[in-house]
């Protein structure tokens, strides 16, 4: 691992050259709201951003993708073979907690017996590089509850964190190293630079206001199936789905085709447990007939289910969810609220 | 705790204890700042969660409609001597009562199901006018004092006045007072002179097509079809949406221009002189898309064409599900 | 590299049998058209697979043939939702895609050196027929001991596989009782509801296992009749449908509990449903 330090004004160049290079998907404003985008042609990613609205995983889980392609033959609807390639990318810019939902999201599309080739091939030829939080992005930030921390990015190519006239640029991974010539002028950082971004570490760890009990949660959520407290979190769920949408781990999808004359295609979709449709069978049953039961699915499989299978919470703790709800459904609030009932 | 905040609790105490209603459907404080949610209170013990003011934004009367049509379907297999009746209070400004008259007009449940809590309103603060003064930075505190917002970013401390976040729709609010309504928590107040509440659609309209059309696609493109905007829509109560058919299918599921573009042109179609312009589609959006131009032409139409506000008297009838032999079809017969 | 799991293998609607009077189950025999999916799928009775139309989508179903057949493979298919209704208005001859197989089986290893008692009715006999032809075979039939099948539908008409009900009928190594709730004029077999013909039957519960497949409101007059007959909750099995999409557990849609039905299952001890959520 290589640890070098570069001016902070120089980061934005240094992104641009790297983009004139091979796509990169980085943070944009638009409005006054920020996305995760692929930078046009001499675009700028923005820097000063706390988090984006939309999650990264976009970029390897897209929200509508074609899976396949099939036209109409005189002996009916084939298939149309086809090798796409995925051109190598650069996710620039994730934030330490949505570093943290791809490993999590391997742990569902990068499976022995089964893995998802959309997801695994795009994630394998993508560079990621994560830019460590100085500051908790929100108030509503509780990545370190979660098993996340503010600084620190496992899984990351490189890992920028900001000091106080420089940026600490640490190259993690091969790949990460195979960028370090675009990045120009390079010095060595040196220890004190080690230690302020020690200090700056900690010190965004102690700004991080939000805590939940997630991991002491559990032991409820494995004997309480039933219990009158799911009848008191649902009520004014309007059943959108954007807390799902914008989860960094929400990994649901449908599949569907769609033609248009001779030619079709195979799409896969995100999809969400909150959706009455998600669940319900040609049959008219429905084994989640009600937003209290897909309430309860949505939490048990973050904080129960996914544990059982990975022993890890499928939450990362960056409160989009929290942030974007309609209707001020809080998860922080319900966790806390159960565990008050343990 | 201001007056109509007390005479809300009152009330919906009242009617608790005395077994009036089963739930009142009001609005309590949020976990962050400047927000409430939607609540359900079964119990009088409960009713100091109740509040009032500016940040209290969403349109109830879905609530409503979806807990009676939800009562209505378990009641469908139980015995006749067995079913139970029952009545939702709901705490309601003028944009949600003109919601409830659509609903009892359009014989969705009966006025005696219902216990309006009628609300005089001044407006609530607007998500996407309050993002953007504080330039998309989050709000970590925020207080309301009398006409001042004060709130608290990563920038520092800054104060607004109350009119500048106030939603569009509120400020060009006809129905600051609640149409119908069995209690009134406070006082009727006046209603704001608004000078031309068009103004928003005949600039928009008096825009050369291409310039519309560029505008439209580029908000339609923002939307992530999560369906907030249908969800919190009174009006949108269908059992199953267009959206959701399988057989035929009429909407791609696919995020893609045009699809986003059938479901938001089919579902405001389905608007017509039955949106109370409450701005809660636009309030839930998690990208802000702009709907209301679009809903506001369908008003101004309404209004020229058919004399007609939706949902603003019980006993007028609505103009398209009335048949008039003097109506307006020159948009049939002579389309522009 | 792995191959993409996605991707359906190209068959060719080999033959079609119209299963039942009401003509809404008919039997799909399906071949590949390239030799290595052909050899690549290979399968256990219990399994399930996606059946891809394109244009339409794909649906879950059970494989209702026996692998001790490896010409073709065979879907009994009711006509329901989208893709089902397109599949029964192809002709033979049509191509289509098969996506599997997937999903656990009936518990083979488990079931070896025991009794086996298989439960059906109505249309979900379909892997029950796979099994039974599985066992029957040659080679396999000595690995089980005493076979006893009982298969119901409301009536004659809308019995599933009539030509094999009246072959296992004659065999002396397997015990197969048909019954239809009520009979027609021509119906000289059996009539009553499963759960009376169970009790009737009364199978020993030593060292058997009784796999049950049906309705809901069958499986729930059958069990208590087996739960008397002495069958432990680990030795009653049933195969659980639900809405699938990916049939390779990330989707999420089959999600009951910590299980995904289509990787987990579909075949569930009594014993292992009783730690899912009730959600199915």
């Amino acid at each position: 691992m290589e640890a070098k330090l570069i001016k902070k004004a120089a980061l934005g160049d240094i992104v641009k050259k790297i983009a004139g290079q091979k796509p990169v998907y980085a943070p944009v404003k638009e409005g006054s709201k920020v996305h995760f985008k692929f930078l046009a042609k001499g675009e700028s990613p923005f820097l000063a951003y706390a988090n984006s609205v939309n999650a990264p995983k976009n970029l390897f889980f897209p929200q509508t993708e074609t899976l396949m392609h099939y036209t109409k033959t005189a002996r009916g609807n084939e298939l149309v073979e086809e090798s796409e390639t995925f051109s190598e990318m650069v996710l620039f810019g994730v934030r330490p907690c949505d570093v943290r939902s791809f490993k999590l999201l391997d742990m569902v599309f990068d499976q022995k017996q089964y893995s998802d080739p959309y997801y695994v091939e795009k994630r394998e030829r993508t560079t990621i590089i994560a830019l460590a939080c100085r500051q908790p992005p929100f108030s509503t930030c509780f990545c370190t509850s979660v098993g996340g921390h503010p600084a620190q990015a496992d899984g990351a190519d490189i890992l920028i964190s900001e000091l106080d006239d420089d940026y600490l640029v640490e190259f993690l991974s091969p790949k990460g190293e195979k960028l370090i010539k675009l990045f120009g002028d390079l010095r060595a950082a040196d220890e004190a630079a080690l230690n302020r971004k020690k200090e700056l570490s900690d010190e965004a760890v102690a700004a991080i206001k939000s805590h939940i009990p997630a991991t002491e949660i559990k032991t409820w959520l494995d004997s309480n199936f039933e219990h009158p407290f799911w009848d008191s979190i649902h009520q004014g769920c309007l059943a959108c789905g954007t807390c799902s949408y914008l989860c960094p781990t929400c990994h649901c999808f449908d599949i569907r085709d769609e033609a248009q004359g001779d030619d079709g295609i195979r799409l896969r979709t995100w999809d969400s447990c909150m959706y009455s449709i998600y669940s319900q069978e040609t049959s008219g049953h429905n084994p989640r007939p009600g937003q209290k039961q897909r309430w309860r699915q949505r939490l048990m499989h973050k904080f129960k289910y996914f544990v059982d299978n990975y022993d890890a919470i499928s939450c990362v703790g960056c409160g989009r969810c929290v942030m974007s709800c309609p209707v001020n459904t809080d998860i922080r609030k319900i966790v806390n609220d159960i565990a008050k009932l343990n | 705790m201001n007056s109509i905040e007390e005479k809300i609790r009152e009330e919906a105490k009242r009617l608790l204890d005395e077994k009036k209603v089963d739930v009142v459907i009001g609005y309590e404080t949020g976990t962050l700042p400047l927000q409430t949610a939607p609540c359900f209170i079964t119990s009088s013990d409960e009713v100091d969660k109740l509040v009032w003011n500016p940040c209290c934004k969403q349109n109830l009367a879905i609530y409503v409609h979806s807990a009676l049509t939800q009562h209505r379907e378990s009641q469908k297999r139980v015995k006749p001597e067995d079913k139970k009746a029952k009545i939702v209070a709901v705490v309601a400004r003028g944009c949600t009562s003109r919601s409830l008259v659509i609903h009892l007009q359009e014989k969705q449940y009966n006025r005696e199901d219902l216990v309006i809590i009628g609300v005089p309103c001044q407006g609530y603060i607007d998500k996407n006018k309050l993002e953007a003064k504080v330039d998309g930075l989050e709000v970590i505190t925020g207080s309301i004092d009398g006409d001042a917002i004060k709130v608290e970013t990563s920038k520092g401390k800054t104060e607004l006045s109350l009119i500048e976040v106030t939603a569009d729709n509120c400020l060009e609010c006809r129905f600051c007072n609640p149409v119908i309504h069995d209690f009134m928590a406070g006082e009727a107040i006046p209603v704001y002179e608004s000078d031309d509440e068009f103004a928003v659609v005949d600039e928009f309209a008096a825009l050369p097509e291409a310039d519309r059309w560029d505008y439209f696609s580029a908000e339609m493109n923002k939307c992530m079809r999560c369906y907030a905007c249908r969800n919190i829509c009174p009006s949108c109560y269908c059992k199953v949406c267009f959206v959701e058919q399988s057989q035929p299918e009429w909407v791609g599921a696919g995020v893609n221009p045009s699809d986003n573009q059938v479901f938001q042109i089919m579902r405001m179609f389905h608007m017509a002189g039955r949106c109370v312009d409450c701005g809660s589609c636009v309030e839930v959006c998690a990208e802000g898309v702009d709907l209301r131009k679009f809903l506001k032409k369908l008003d101004k139409d309404d209004l020229d064409l058919y004399e007609h506000r939706a949902g603003a008297e019980l006993d007028k009838e609505a103009p398209l599900s009335t048949f008039r032999e003097n109506d307006a079809e020159s948009f049939i017969f002579e389309p522009k | 590299m792995q191959k993409n799991p996605y991707i359906p293998a190209p068959v060719k609607v080999e033959k079609i049998i119209t299963e039942v009077d009401t003509k809404d189950i008919k039997t799909f025999r399906l071949d590949f058209l390239n030799q290595e999916d052909k050899e690549a799928f290979t399968y256990l009775p219990g399994q399930f697979a996606e059946l891809s139309i394109f244009g339409k989508g794909e649906s879950p179903i059970g494989i209702a043939s026996s692998p001790t057949d490896p010409d073709y493979i065979e879907f009994t298919v009711q006509k329901a939702g989208v893709v089902t209704t397109a599949l029964h208005n192809f002709e033979e001859g049509t191509l289509m895609g098969v996506r599997g197989p997937l999903g656990n089986s009936w518990p083979l290893d488990y079931l070896k050196g025991k009794d086996v008692v298989l439960v059906g009715g109505g249309f979900a006999f379909t892997t029950i027929r796979s099994l039974i032809n599985y066992m029957l075979d040659d080679k396999n039939r000595a690995d089980f001991g005493k076979i006893t099948a009982i298969y119901g539908a409301r009536n004659p008409g809308l019995l599933l596989y009539r030509d094999e009900l009246a072959l296992w009928q004659k065999r002396d190594d397997i015990d197969m009782h048909v019954t239809v709730d009520k009979g027609d004029e021509n119906w000289t077999g059996r009539e009553g509801f499963v759960p009376t013909v169970c009790k009737d039957v009364a199978p020993s519960s030593n060292n058997a296992v009784t796999l049950i497949c049906g309705p809901p409101i069958m499986i729930r007059f059958t069990l208590p009749v087996f739960f008397e007959l002495g069958f432990s909750k680990e030795n009653i099995y049933t195969s659980l449908e639900m809405r699938m999409k990916c049939g390779i557990g990330k989707c999420g849609r089959c999600n009951v509990g910590s299980k995904y039905v289509c990787k987990d299952g579909p075949v569930f001890s009594l014993a292992e449903l009783d730690e899912l959520t009730p959600e199915y």
